[in-house]
């Protein structure tokens, strides 16, 4: 290699290297928040709480627990 | 060497490595794909639309990191050298991987008919302003038009129709590609997909290139440091004789810090420049083989009396003239004679 193009080629890697890291590191810290899923009912009161609608729906009274 | 233009100028190297590349790029798209349908999770298993996305993405960027770190780690370790030798095929497969994840990206918008979506995405200049939300897929294309050109450009046709110097300038496009590269995806797929392998890979893997890269830099500046420099046009004290290995060169450095490599061959003593006719491979770090200067990068081979090739080659080097002072020492003028000239001299 001629010596400008090791020059440059040292160059190069040190600044591409610098920009890099900054450009990264603004990605990963600018990143939006990850939505958190919604917590859902444990299996067993979602059931409860189906049939208690329906208990309502046909008695007509309010059913509690 | 240029006797004569060939399309490709195939040797069982060559097709060796160049199988082996074809298949383990074959092995890592379909094993990619294949394990991670196996893994996900079930009901949320990945379309293959998505999956061809990914696979020649991943593939492309760990060919081109593999690609990029060759030049520093044979620098570093003479191992690594045969990988060097065939890169410029490995850099069309790794053009030609790249294209296949952007026809990937362009086949799952026709799937699903939303094609005007990509014109409308890469043309709405308010995301140009943005940082997060910038149009990653514009970067990814500007990276293929970068990979395409060093690809159309890579023969030798057009490295002798360019000279090296300016071809070399050229493919440094790659460097800049890889930046590009990096953004593509740290915009792009890191702002999708949560999982913190994303980072790490990105960092481990685009990290290790450039760390390898500083490494060389830094290695190669204190190579540089020891290289014995002529302060002006007057001759300068290369050594005795047994300072010279025997079929190797030792380098020195003509005002302006351009390379001579002095070679021995035997009692023969020749001083040609540093900079091999076909890519400027360092001629001095390379070796007399069957009698001729052998450029570690390619082969390529040069006469130590006169710096030209052997028939039916024609490429030649600058010579410089050599001398024998009284008390033993070598000297060699750091003006070069016209390519070919011949300037060896036998020591008795």
């Amino acid at each position: 290699m001629k010596r400008a193009h090791r020059s440059s080629h040292r160059l190069i890697w040190i600044v591409l290297t610098l920009v890099v890291a900054i450009g990264f590191t603004m990605a990963l810290v600018k990143r939006k928040p990850q939505k958190k899923k919604k917590a859902q009912a444990p299996a067993i009161e979602q059931v409860l709480t189906t049939q208690i609608a329906g208990l309502e729906q046909v008695s007509g009274r309010r059913v509690s627990l | 060497m240029s006797a004569g233009f060939q399309a490709v100028q195939w040797n069982r190297q060559k097709v060796i490595y160049d199988i082996i590349a074809i298949l383990l790029i074959a092995a890592y798209v379909y094993g990619f794909m294949l394990a991670m349908r196996a893994s996900a999770p079930p009901g949320k298993v990945p379309a293959w639309a998505d999956l061809r996305i990914s696979a020649f993405g991943t593939c492309a960027f760990l060919l081109i990191s593999i690609i990029l770190s060759i030049g520093p780690l044979a620098r570093l370790n003479s191992i690594f050298l045969p990988l060097l030798y065939n890169r410029r095929h490995l850099g069309i497969m790794a053009f030609i991987v790249a294209a296949m994840h952007g026809y990937a990206v362009l086949d799952w918008f026709i799937i699903r008919g939303s094609v005007p979506w990509i014109w409308h995405e890469m043309t709405n200049a308010k995301d140009y302003a943005k940082f997060i939300g910038f149009p990653m897929k514009s970067i990814g294309i500007f990276c293929l038009i970068i990979f395409f050109i060093m690809a159309a450009l890579s023969h030798d046709y057009w490295l002798k129709v360019l000279r090296p110097p300016v071809w070399k300038a050229i493919h440094m496009a790659i460097y800049v590609a890889y930046g590009l590269l990096v953004m593509h995806v740290a915009l792009g797929l890191m702002q999708r997909d949560y999982s913190p392998a994303i980072p790490v890979l990105l960092v481990v893997i685009s990290g290790t290139v450039a760390l390898l890269h500083i490494i060389a830099a830094v290695k190669e500046r204190n190579r540089e440091a020891a290289i014995t420099t002529a302060a002006s046009d007057s001759w300068l004290a290369v050594g005795q004789l047994s300072d010279i290995t025997d079929k190797k060169a030792k380098i020195i450095a003509a005002p302006g810090g351009e390379r001579i490599a002095v070679f021995r061959d035997g009692s023969k003593i020749g001083a040609v420049s540093n900079l091999c006719a076909h890519q400027n491979g360092p001629l001095g770090e390379g070796e007399i083989i069957d009698g001729c200067i052998t450029c570690p990068w390619h082969g390529w081979q040069y006469k130590l009396d006169d710096g030209c090739s052997p028939p039916p080659f024609a490429e030649k080097l600058e010579t410089f003239p050599v001398r024998l002072r009284d008390d033993g020492v070598i000297e060699v003028n750091p003006t070069p004679l016209p390519p070919g000239t011949p300037a060896a001299i036998t020591l008795s």
